[in-house]
C-alpha cells in the first residue's frame, strides 16, 4: 500500500542558528515519485530527514496519510517510511540476512524478533533483490553495487508504503545505478529521493522539485521544470537541451 | 552448536576450578563434598573439615563469583561496542572503573573500614556511580551525545579521577598502598557466599535488558541515523545502554577490583565464533567471559603458589598478547 505524503510549509533551522530550509510545500500521492535535485548545500538532505522524521521541522509539518508523522511513535513511523541512506556498518560482521533483518526491528513486541512471518519476508525481499546467494556473506565482502542492495533490502523488509532514498546512486558504476532505479520504481510505493544526475532525474522523477539556497526553486513536471535558463540559476553552469539521435527523447549536457 | 560445547567447557573449567590448587583435593573427594553440601547425599564424611572449608567456603564462592565478573564485564563490553560503534570500547574505558577504584581507595586509606568488611566495595560502588553521573552530565554540558563523544568524555573522565587515585596513593601511607594496587589489579579472593546475590542479580537482569535489546544493538552498529529511521530512539538508548552497563560494571567491580582486557576482548572472540549479531554476541559473550576469567583466576593462584598474583596482570598479559593479534588479522583480512 502507497501512501500519501503532504509537506506542509514545512522550514528547519538549527535552533539559534539561520534558517537551513525555508517554508515549502508539496504533495505526493500515493505511488508517485519525487526526485529533489539540488547543488551541494542546497537543503536536499534536510528536506529528506524532515520527510523521515529525524529533524522535527521548525514551522510547518510533515503529513503521511493526513497524519503529522510527530503524533505517531517512532516505531509506527518506521512501520510506514523506509530510508536508504549513505550510512554503511563498518566494523562488524553482520551478514547480508541480518542487516536485511534489521527491517524488522520496528515490528519487534516483547521478546527480541518476535513474528513468525519476520523470516518469510526477508527471504522474500532477498530474493527480489537477487540477494539469496548472498545471505550468509558479511556485507564488507561485497561489491559496492550489492551493498547498495543489501541497504534497499533492509529497507523494504520494514514493508513501508513511502521510501526515502538519499542518493541511492551515489559510487555506483552505470548499471547498478540503472538497477537500483529500476527496482525501486517496480515497487509501486510512494517514492521521494534524491539524485544528482539531472538526465537520471527525469527520467525516474514522476515530479521534481529544485531547492538552491534552501529554499523551493521550482516544483511540477519533469519536463517543464528542467529548463535550461532553470539550470543555469540552479547550478550556476551552462545548459544545453539536446535530441538523442534516435528522434525520440531529449537530454541534457552541461558545461562551465 | 558453539552454545552447547560452550556450556560444556564453562562446567568443565568450574570444575577444574575447584579441584586445582595449593592443596590438592582429588575430584572424587570434591564432588561427594558438593553432593553433601547440596543435601543430595547425606552420606558419611570421609574428608577432613578443612578440605570441606576449602571447596565450599573458598573455591566455589570465588569461582562462581569469577563466573560472574567474566560474564558481566564481557556482556558490557559487546554492548558497549556496538553502541558506540567502537571496537575498543570497554567497561574501564568510560570511566567507571576509574570511579570506583577512586571509593576504594578513599576506603582503604582514608576513612578506614567504618561499615566494616562492606566498606571497599560500598564505597567503590558508589565512586563507579558518581564517574557515571559525570560522564553523562558532561556528555549533557558538551552536547556530545554522539557515539565518539560519549567514548571521548569517558576516557577524560577516566583521567581525571585516575589523577585523583594516585594523588591519594601518593599521600598515602607506603604499606596501606600495596593493599590498593592489590585491589585496583583485581581479585576474586574475597569472594563470600552471603555476596554474591548482589552480583548475581544485577548481572541476570542487565544481561536480560542487553539481550533483549540485540535488535537495536545491532540497528546501531549500522549507524545513528540508520537506527532511528528504524524507530529506535538512538540517544537515550544509549545513555540507557551506557547506564545499565555502568550498574553492572560498578556491582563487579566493587567485588573484584578492577580487572582488565575481559570486557574488551571476549566480544571480539565471541565474534569470530558467532558472526556480528548481538542476540548471539551476548549470550556467546557471557559463556567466554565466564571460562575464561575461570582460568585467569587459576593461573592467577597457582603461578606463584603457595602467594597468588592479581588476576588484572593474568589477564593484561594475555589481553595484550591478544590485542596485538587481532590488530595482525585484522590488516590481514582487510582486502
Amino acid at each position: 500500500m502507497a501512501a500519501r505524503l503532504e509537506v506542509r510549509n514545512a522550514s528547519w533551522n538549527p535552533p539559534g542558528l539561520p534558517t537551513v530550509l525555508h517554508p515549502l510545500k508539496f504533495t505526493l500521492e500515493p505511488g508517485q515519485r519525487l526526485v529533489v535535485v539540488g547543488p551541494n548545500g542546497a537543503g536536499k538532505s534536510t528536506l529528506l530527514r524532515l520527510v523521515y522524521r529525524y529533524l522535527r521541522p521548525s514551522s510547518g509539518s510533515v503529513l503521511i496519510d493526513d497524519t503529522d508523522i510527530w503524533n505517531i511513535g517512532a516505531p509506527a513511523a518506521a512501520r510506514t517510511v523506509a530510508v536508504v541512506l549513505q550510512e554503511q556498518p563498518a566494523e562488524f560482521a553482520l551478514t547480508v540476512a541480518e542487516i536485511a533483518a534489521l527491517g524488522r526491528v520496528p515490528y519487534r513486541r516483547g521478546i527480541v524478533s518476535g513474528r513468525t512471518g519476520d523470516e518469510v519476508i526477508t527471504d522474500r525481499v532477498l530474493r527480489l533483490l537477487r540477494l539469496a546467494g548472498l545471505r550468509n556473506r558479511i556485507l564488507s565482502t561485497l561489491s559496492g553495487g550489492e551493498r547498495q542492495r543489501v541497504m534497499l533490502a533492509r529497507a523494504l523488509v520494514q514493508e513501508p508504503d513511502l521510501l526515502v532514498l538519499d542518493e541511492p546512486t551515489n559510487h555506483l558504476d552505470i548499471r547498478n545505478q540503472l538497477e537500483i532505479l529500476a527496482i525501486v520504481r517496480e515497487l509501486g510505493v510512494t517514492v521521494i529521493c534524491s539524485l544528482h544526475d539531472l538526465n537520471m532525474a527525469a527520467d525516474f522523477a514522476d515530479q521534481l522539485l529544485v531547492l538552491h539556497k534552501g529554499r523551493m526553486l521550482a516544483h511540477g513536471d519533469a519536463g517543464e521544470v528542467l529548463n535550461t535558463s532553470l539550470i543555469e540559476r540552479a547550478f550556476s553552469v551552462r545548459a544545453r537541451r539536446r535530441r538523442s539521435p534516435d528522434g525520440g527523447t531529449s537530454y541534457l549536457t552541461f558545461h562551465l | 552448536m558453539t552454545f552447547v560445547a560452550a556450556t560444556v567447557v564453562l562446567v568443565m573449567s568450574l570444575w577444574s576450578a575447584l579441584v586445582i590448587g595449593v592443596v590438592p583435593i582429588p575430584s572424587g573427594v570434591v564432588g561427594d563434598i558438593l553432593l553433601y553440601r547440596l543435601g543430595i547425599s547425606d552420606g558419611r564424611v570421609a574428608w577432613s573439615t578443612g578440605q570441606e572449608a576449602i571447596i565450599w567456603d573458598l573455591r566455589l564462592p570465588r569461582s562462581i563469583l569469577a563466573c560472574f565478573v567474566g560474564s558481566g564485564l564481557a556482556v558490557i563490553g559487546a554492548s558497549l561496542q556496538s553502541v558506540t560503534r567502537n571496537p575498543l570500547a570497554d567497561p574501564h574505558l568510560l570511566g567507571i572503573s576509574s570511579g570506583s577504584a577512586l571509593g576504594a581507595i578513599v576506603a582503604l586509606l582514608h576513612v578506614g573500614l567504618v561499615w566494616g568488611p562492606a566498606t571497599v566495595p560500598l564505597l567503590s560502588f558508589a565512586g563507579a556511580l558518581c564517574a557515571t553521573v559525570i560522564v553523562l552530565l558532561t556528555a549533557r554540558f558538551t552536547s556530545s551525545a554522539t557515539a565518539s563523544g560519549l567514548v571521548l568524555i569517558g576516557i577524560a573522565v577516566a583521567f581525571v579521577l585516575t589523577a585523583m587515585s594516585n594523588l591519594l596513593i601518593y599521600l598515602g601511607e607506603a604499606r596501606a598502598a600495596h593493599t590498593v594496587v592489590f585491589w585496583m589489579l583485581g581479585g576474586l579472593g574475597l569472594a563470600q557466599w552471603q555476596h554474591l546475590v548482589y552480583p548475581a542479580v544485577v548481572l541476570v537482569a542487565s544481561g536480560t535488558f542487553f539481550w533483549f535489546n540485540a535488535g537495536a544493538l545491532n540497528a546501531l552498529t549500522v549507524g545513528d541515523e540508520t537506527a532511528s529511521t528504524l524507530g529506535i530512539r538512538v540517544v537515550q538508548f544509549r545513555y540507557l545502554t551506557f547506564a545499565v552497563g555502568a550498574l553492572l560494571t560498578a556491582v563487579l567491580v566493587a567485588y573484584s577490583g578492577v580487572i582488565g582486557f575481559v570486557g574488551l576482548m571476549i566480544p571480539h572472540i565471541a565474534r569470530m565464533f558467532v558472526g556480528g549479531n548481538n542476540f548471539l554476541i551476548i549470550p556467546a559473550s557471557a559463556l567466554f567471559g565466564g571460562i575464561f576469567l575461570l582460568w585467569a583466576d587459576i593461573v592467577a593462584r597457582s603461578i606463584l603458589a603457595p602467594s597468588e598474583i592479581p588476576i588484572g596482570i593474568v589477564t593484561g598479559l594475555v589481553g595484550g598478547v591478544f590485542f596485538i593479534w587481532l590488530l595482525r588479522r585484522r590488516n590481514h583480512s582487510w582486502r
